[in-house]
């Protein structure tokens, strides 16, 4: 029996903007250091499509092992010492509905409000470590 | 139907509560508890839940202090009357044995290093009896250093294992003190499956179960409780007079 894959939407929210490149290595590096070589082969995690406008990922992944790719996106902070927020929107079963679910003005709408407020987040949070003692 | 997700926060700043209270309505929580809220924050919340679709509640969390039994005891006295959640982080053996017996508490809560160490199989089964939840911040888990990440998977599983064994209810939390903490229910849920390996009771430990035991104390503690079963009829009653006149 075929295998049964899943399109999975994930966002990037950081003061960089991410290349397709980063997207994948920031998600795949955190895969195989969660769950080994072995079990990043079993998920079979593929980027099918980025989007850098909208720094918005389609993930390909065995329907099985999804939460395996959910459950390392909890674990990424930050990317070269610059802080990264990553959540995935939704999971669909084509290509084609998970590249129009992308481009909703829902999520789109969800990603500014989203980054708008962790950006305030972060400011607050660098203005706290350059104060002085 | 859609599940509806419930988080706890602890905010470590006045400031950050409506950044996190709208971070979480994006993420996808209906309900939000809100440990140890200062007046401040109690007056944004009840604000933040007018405006927006969200429930916000007051929970008070002891223990993190290194309180003693005679302490806590005195705090739960007057607080078990207004507040519908009560979580004890359990610190020593001593406090986790009182706290599984006690029926003013809810919630147990463990250091996360020594989670598997506390959370034996008589404690489990004393959980069972008084009806007691763990609960497993899982923002402690993710926020750690690499290195530390292992031994703390590692405690939170045996705890886990020995929960799920004796049927101990489970919670799962991000539990996040900063907004970029927080994590949206379906990767907690990811998260939790991979620690219970059941992906409907992980759901549930996000949205169900805190749910009834919210429904559960709020009963209790509304003026016309009397005891387990037994309830004051009389405004109702009246009620009922007042339509038939």
């Amino acid at each position: 029996m075929d295998e049964r894959i899943r399109y999975i939407n994930i966002r990037f929210i950081s003061p960089v903007q991410l290349q397709e490149k980063d997207a994948w290595f920031t998600i795949s590096s955190e895969v195989r250091r969660l769950f080994g070589t072995h079990g990043a082969a079993e998920i079979g995690l593929f980027l099918s499509y980025f989007d850098q406008v909208t720094q918005g990922g389609i993930f390909r992944a065995s329907h099985n092992y999804v939460y395996r790719v959910r459950a390392s996106i909890c674990f990424i902070h930050s990317r070269f010492n610059d802080p990264i927020h990553i959540y995935s929107e939704n999971i669909s079963g084509s290509l084609k509905k998970a590249k129009k679910l992308l481009n909703t003005k829902i999520y789109i709408d969800r990603y500014h409000n989203i980054r708008k407020l962790l950006y305030n987040s972060w400011e607050e949070n660098l203005d706290d470590d350059e104060k002085p003692i | 139907m859609p599940r509806n997700f419930v988080d706890s926060l602890n905010p470590n700043r006045e400031s950050q509560l409506s950044t996190f209270l709208h971070m979480a309505i994006h993420l996808g929580f209906t309900e939000i508890w809100i440990s140890n809220p200062t007046n401040e924050e109690k007056k944004q919340a009840t604000q933040s839940s007018f405006t927006s679709q969200i429930k916000i509640h007051e929970r008070f969390d002891i223990g993190l202090k290194n309180e003693s039994k005679a302490q806590m005891t005195s705090m739960l006295s007057y607080k078990r009357r207004e507040i519908p959640i009560i979580s004890v982080t359990c610190l020593t053996p001593e406090i986790t044995a009182w706290a599984a017996q006690d029926n003013r508490v809810d919630i147990l809560k463990f250091p996360i290093f020594q989670t598997g160490k506390l959370m034996s199989r008589s404690i489990a089964k004393l959980m069972i009896k008084f009806q007691k939840c763990l609960e497993i911040q899982l923002c402690e888990l993710y926020s750690l250093p690499e290195r530390q990440q292992i031994p703390a998977l590692r405690q939170i599983r045996s705890a886990v294992e020995i929960g799920i064994r004796k049927k101990v209810p489970i919670l799962f939390s991000s539990g996040s003190t900063r907004p970029d903490q927080l994590r949206s229910p379906w990767e907690l849920a990811s998260l939790g499956q991979m620690l219970l390996k059941n992906s409907i009771s992980s759901l549930d430990s996000l949205s169900v179960i805190p749910q009834q035991l919210l429904e559960r104390n709020l009963l209790k503690i509304s003026p016309d409780y009397i005891a387990p079963g037994v309830f004051k009829i009389s405004s109702s009653l009246n009620n009922i007079d007042e339509e038939e006149e």
